[in-house]
């Protein structure tokens, strides 16, 4: 008993160090945005992808896995970090990748 | 807020203040567009609109159409504000503001920017009509979602 104890006590104590802030492989992050008639379908306005890179086009097929019915997402424009980008850009940890529905201002 | 010439808000838009941003000694004419909620659409009636923006975003696309203006036709000053929110019929929802030394590059520059919000500034409307609501995708109205998703025949594509 005493032995696992210190183990437990081990463990717990490395996660509580830097979870997710080590810059080890693995503990990227990306934000993921959606908006307007896309966000009525995926039901939220914001998720994060834990994944250190990814070209657009896989983000946008991991949306499609996460909320198959987000048809919008298939004709939405991409952005990230607030500038358009190309399906075969790369997105890294920590950016913010925006899905964009065809735009209805003015 | 005082100076900022694009920016985003959810007040009520004053063109007033948008035309004194652009005014200068050098120009001869401020040239200013307002966008506002029309009742009626293809006899279709429309209650009121709510609009939606990436807020950080359209700002940035804002500036960058106001930089394009300048480039475009010299010795122009440009201020635009769009507003978010529920608006009633009537209200401004878009105020462009260029001044020029001559009228026709202010008349030129307001027309081309309220033609490049339409296509790069991540705004959105959603029609609220008498009987339903739905997400405006592009001003054609070749990609609005009726009942803000996709219907029967899109699913089965």
């Amino acid at each position: 008993m005493g032995r696992w104890d210190g183990l437990d006590r081990r463990s717990t104590g490395e996660e509580s160090i830097s979870p997710g802030r080590t810059g080890k492989r693995g503990a990227g992050r990306m934000k993921i945005l959606f908006f307007a008639g896309l966000k009525d379908q995926t039901g939220t306005e914001e998720v994060v992808w834990e994944k250190d890179e990814a070209t657009v086009g896989e983000v946008r097929e991991y949306v499609l896995s996460l909320f198959p019915h987000a048809y919008t997402v298939k004709q939405a424009m991409a952005a990230v970090n607030e500038e358009f980008v190309q399906e075969t850009d790369t997105v890294h940890a920590d950016d913010t990748v925006a899905f964009l529905p065809p735009v209805s201002g003015g | 807020m005082e100076n900022k010439r694009y920016y985003i808000t959810d007040s009520p838009l004053n063109p007033l203040e948008l035309q004194q941003l652009v005014t200068k000694p050098e120009a001869g004419a401020v040239n200013c567009f307002i966008g506002t909620v029309r009742e009626f659409t293809k006899g279709r009636r429309t209650l009121y609109l709510t609009y939606e923006a990436y807020e950080k975003m359209a700002e940035k696309k804002l500036a960058q159409i106001g930089s394009e203006i300048q480039e475009k036709w010299e010795e122009t000053e440009c201020a635009i504000a769009h507003r978010t929110g529920r608006l009633d019929i009537s209200e401004a929802a878009v105020v462009i503001a260029v001044s020029s030394p001559h009228r026709q590059a202010a008349m030129e520059a307001s027309s081309y920017a309220i033609e490049r919000i339409k296509e790069i500034v991540p705004i959105w409307k959603k029609e609220q009509w008498e009987d339903g609501t739905a997400w405006i995708g592009d001003q054609l109205e070749k990609n609005r979602y009726p009942r803000g998703g996709p219907g029967k025949e899109e699913l089965e594509e």
